[in-house]
């Protein structure tokens, strides 16, 4: 009898009314790490959140150990012993550990005081206990993603849950990082617990689970044990050779052209070019610390080449983002661009795709197409008023080209990760809208096939892509790749900042290695670059120890 | 854009009805418990507003006054600015139109209104930039400097309308009526209706304009929803936060203006008398659409003449009026629209 049997789980959102689960069944034996997997948009996260008790199933039912179960409310889920993590780490950064791990179930002095030595007792032996090394009494704002997870974990343990989900648990972590979250969930297996492992990296799943669900299209695929299934096989299910080719249409040959497999071809650059983007002597000092967030730090990217820069959390990345924004000053040093110091946004002529895609990369409550109009306002607004035929062009080209689903007229919250991150690129990648209308008069004299709209004549001589793919699914990501590729052939300068290294092993010409603040290893990208070696430099174990 | 903003229209238009039966029940059972005559109480309440040219004349020039103020409101919170200063610049544009007509007596007839008129303007954005900026130079929080500004700047008027301007003739603590030659024409007479309606008229569809199809109006909306992205894309932090701020102080200043010019042609003492606050309702329920704001300011017009018909003709004092706006606010702010459509489309 499996632990946890899903049947026939329908969902439909009102809003959007999209069908994010129709028919899901899902079976989960006990004591099993059981990997749901699928495209973004397939309808995993919503599955979870039914049965967590955070959305009601129109129509199905859910068995726990044979009996069935109502799970109207997360309260309910946990009495059930369910407990989920959601993608989005919710802890309270200025409690401690304890404090958050013990949140709305306190250890009580006196059924009233909040026993702080207990708790921080009590959540220092449940961390050992199951192999976790958090300090009880440390802030949690002090912790890296990774400590992050462990603490959302012993959340749900405190609370004795046996049932655990996570939702993406490793899309922040570094490679060494998901090594010591996996030998923890195996930890939790073998006391006993369930797990129901939400991912989209088929890799993960073949070294961990021991079952998997494939969803596709808010449907559960099939179900396999891991054992039976090839790597290569799992990534097909999860597309679905048509729904691969579906959905890549429109950057449709790009998609197929550039795998994994083709990552050589893909390095192939051009000689570089002059430089474009330099950082000199760069020092970012920080309040009341010593040590400054940036230190001496000196880099440049010319035209024709992505320049990968790769760290661990908290060692600059974010500063090195800001910096190359042009949103934070250095305090020493100086930052320009074509020789000139950071102009304003849109005048240099720079595409910028941030890391923190959801706030400062787009604005919710507006609609796609007021997102993609808002950089290149001045064309948009010609003489202070709206040319609304521009923007309605541009808006219903981007989601053409891009293949996002959703209309000019939607809200942009209302679109999935993968496409909310498309509308960024098409507004970042862009042309100047003078140089789009010459050419759809152009186009229109020529008479030249509506596909053509797509290409771009003139790109932004600078890009700075960061983390442009966290989170997206295959198709997505290797749509956003092959973007910045062709962007890098056709002259662009890119600045890629990722904390995933196979995303910059895969795409930058150079390699910049950050630890605390410095920039300790350079390397040229190529069939020698040992990535133990940027492993180590991403640790400050190098042989130069510069980072010490 | 259209079908969202639909979706937001049918939204908002529902929400603006249910607060309205709450607000009405509310009123009937106050007046019910409050008045010796129920029938009196109610028949006056809801219909005197409409019974003769007089009550709705004051009525109507209430709403113009009320749909420059929810202008000013709902201009800085589109932009995530709180200007709570209505009653200060309110009472300032007051005071310096009648100052001006005060002091020039003799001059040009369409020339000194008009001086007054834009000075007051002056006046109320000073006040409204003056908070913009505090908060761009020194972090102070412009919804604290906007109120605190304008607490001062009634005790100011006050002593200018009982010192200066006061009208020696006059047992009121007012100052004297200003010549009749600045004042707007009236057109329902004896009611304070005047030509003053025309330029509200005109600014709330310049208003509409400036925010729904211009560059200020879409960066406007952007710092609003979001002021991280709105930084992102380029948009400069600083006039979002004095240009709107000061706009809102403008409209303000010029509804002051605009009741010394077309109603009441001298400035008591305690002039604004809530219409700041008045003005910040107004913008709350058009939810700072433009358009809206003129419906919102005719419903707490009405409200505000049904309550001093009540009060001139039945035992019911002008308290109630405020009860009833409490009560409409209540409804609003508490989203049940959103609630209702959300219940029955899960429903069906």
């Amino acid at each position: 009898m499996p632990a946890l049997l899903m049947e026939g789980i329908c969902k439909r959102y009102l809003t959007s009314g999209a069908r994010a689960n129709d028919g899901a069944t899902l079976e989960v034996r006990d004591r099993e790490i059981h990997a749901l997997v699928g495209e973004n948009g397939a309808g995993k996260t919503t599955l979870m959140k039914i049965l967590y008790g955070l959305e009601r199933p129109d129509a199905g039912r859910i068995l726990l150990d044979g009996r069935t179960v109502a799970i109207p409310n997360p309260a309910a889920a946990a009495l059930c012993g369910i407990g989920m993590v959601s993608q989005h780490a919710e802890v309270v950064g200025e409690f401690t550990v304890a404090q958050n791990v013990s949140l709305c179930a306190e250890p009580r002095r006196f059924a009233f005081f909040y026993d702080r030595k207990a708790a921080e007792r009590e959540v220092g032996r449940l961390a050992a206990e199951n192999g976790f090394s958090l300090d009880p009494a440390a802030p949690a704002s002090a912790l890296s993603a990774a400590e992050i997870q462990e603490l959302e974990i012993l959340k749900l343990l405190w609370r004795r849950a046996s049932l655990l989900i996570l939702d993406e648990p490793t899309s922040l972590l570094a490679d060494h990082e998901v090594e010591g979250l996996f030998a923890g969930l195996k930890r939790l297996r073998a006391a006993g617990k369930t797990i129901i492992l939400i991912t989209h990296k088929a890799a993960e799943v073949k070294r961990i689970a021991d079952a998997v669900t494939v969803m596709r299209a808010g449907r559960t695929f099939i179900r396999l044990s891991a054992a039976d299934l090839a790597e290569a096989d799992l990534a097909g299910l999860m597309m679905g050779s048509h729904d691969a080719m579906g959905e890549a249409d429109g950057g449709g040959a790009p998609v197929a052209a550039i795998s994994m497999a083709d990552g050589a071809h893909v390095r192939q650059a051009a000689a570089a070019g002059p430089a474009v983007f330099e950082m000199k002597g760069v020092t970012v000092a920080r309040k009341r610390r010593a040590r400054p967030s940036i230190d001496d730090l000196s880099l440049t990217v010319r035209s024709g080449e992505i320049v990968g820069v790769c760290g661990l959390a908290g060692n600059g990345l974010a500063e090195v983002e800001d910096l190359a924004a042009g949103i934070v000053k250095p305090s020493r040093g100086s930052v320009l661009l074509s020789g000139r110091p950071m102009p304003r946004r849109r005048e240099g002529g720079r595409g910028y795709v941030p890391t923190d895609r959801l706030w400062r990369g787009s604005s919710l409550y507006s609609s796609v197409s007021e997102n993609l109009a808002a950089l290149d306002r001045h064309s948009f607004f010609p003489r202070g008023f709206e040319d609304r035929k521009a923007v309605a062009h541009f808006a219903i080209e981007s989601i053409g080209c891009y293949s996002i689903a959703g209309s000019p007229t939607q809200r942009l919250g209302t679109l999935s990760g993968g496409n909310i991150q498309k509308v960024i690129l098409a507004r970042e990648l862009a042309e100047p809208k003078r140089v789009r209308m010459a050419k759809a008069r152009r186009d229109h004299v020529v008479a030249k096939p509506a596909r053509d709209a797509c290409a771009v004549d003139q790109s932004p001589p600078f890009l700075l892509f960061c983390n442009p793919v966290q989170g997206l699914d295959m198709a997505s990501s290797s749509f956003v790749h092959s973007r910045l590729v062709e962007e890098r052939d056709r002259g662009s300068a890119i600045l890629l900042l990722s904390s995933n290294l196979d995303e910059i092993l895969e795409l930058a010409d150079r390699i910049i290695v950050m630890h605390r603040g410095s920039a300790v290893l350079e390397v040229r990208n190529g069939p020698l670059v040992e990535r133990s070696a940027i492993d180590d430099a991403m640790l400050g174990m190098t042989s130069t120890g510069a980072g010490r | 854009m259209n079908e969202t903003r639909r979706t937001e229209l049918k939204g908002r238009a529902l929400s603006l009805g249910l607060a309205l039966g709450g607000a009405f029940a509310v009123t009937v059972i106050l007046l019910w418990l409050l008045s010796s005559s129920f029938s009196d109480a109610f028949r006056l309440f809801f219909a005197a507003p409409f019974s003769n040219a007089y009550y709705l004349g004051n009525m109507l020039a209430e709403v113009g006054i009320l749909v420059l103020a929810g202008l000013g409101a709902g201009v800085a919170f589109g932009s995530r600015n709180f200007n709570l200063g209505g009653e200060g610049q309110v009472y300032l544009g007051a005071v310096v139109t009648a100052a001006i007509c005060l002091a020039l007596p003799s001059g040009n007839p369409v020339l000194v209104p008009l001086l007054a008129a834009v000075s007051s303007v002056l006046a109320g954005a000073f006040l409204g930039w003056l908070s913009g900026q505090l908060r761009l130079s020194l972090g102070v929080d412009e919804l604290i400097s906007s109120f605190l500004v304008s607490a001062a700047v009634v005790y100011f008027c006050d002593f200018i309308v009982t010192g200066p301007l006061q009208d020696a003739s006059s047992n009121f603590q007012a100052t004297g009526l200003i010549p009749e030659a600045f004042r707007f024409a009236r057109i329902m007479p004896p009611s304070s209706l005047s030509m003053a309606v025309v330029p509200v008229i005109a600014i709330l569809v310049l208003m509409a304009i400036l925010l729904a199809r211009t560059r200020f109006g879409f960066e406007l909306s952007l710092m609003g929803k979001n002021a991280e992205f709105a930084r992102y894309v380029g948009i400069d932090q600083g006039f979002y936060r004095t240009a709107p701020m000061a706009i809102s102080g403008a409209l303000y200043g010029l509804a002051g203006s605009f009741l010394v010019l077309g109603s009441y042609y001298r400035v008591m003492k305690g002039f604004s008398a809530g219409i700041g606050w008045t003005g910040i309702a107004v913008a709350l329920v058009a939810g700072n659409a433009p358009l809206a704001v003129f419906p919102a300011a005719l419903l707490f017009g009405y409200l505000d003449a049904g309550a001093k018909a009540v009060m001139v003709g039945a035992d019911v004092t002008q308290e109630i009026v405020s009860v009833v706006q409490a009560a409409v606010f209540l409804f609003i702010t508490a989203r049940f629209a959103d609630r209702f459509l959300a219940g029955r489309k899960e429903k069906r």
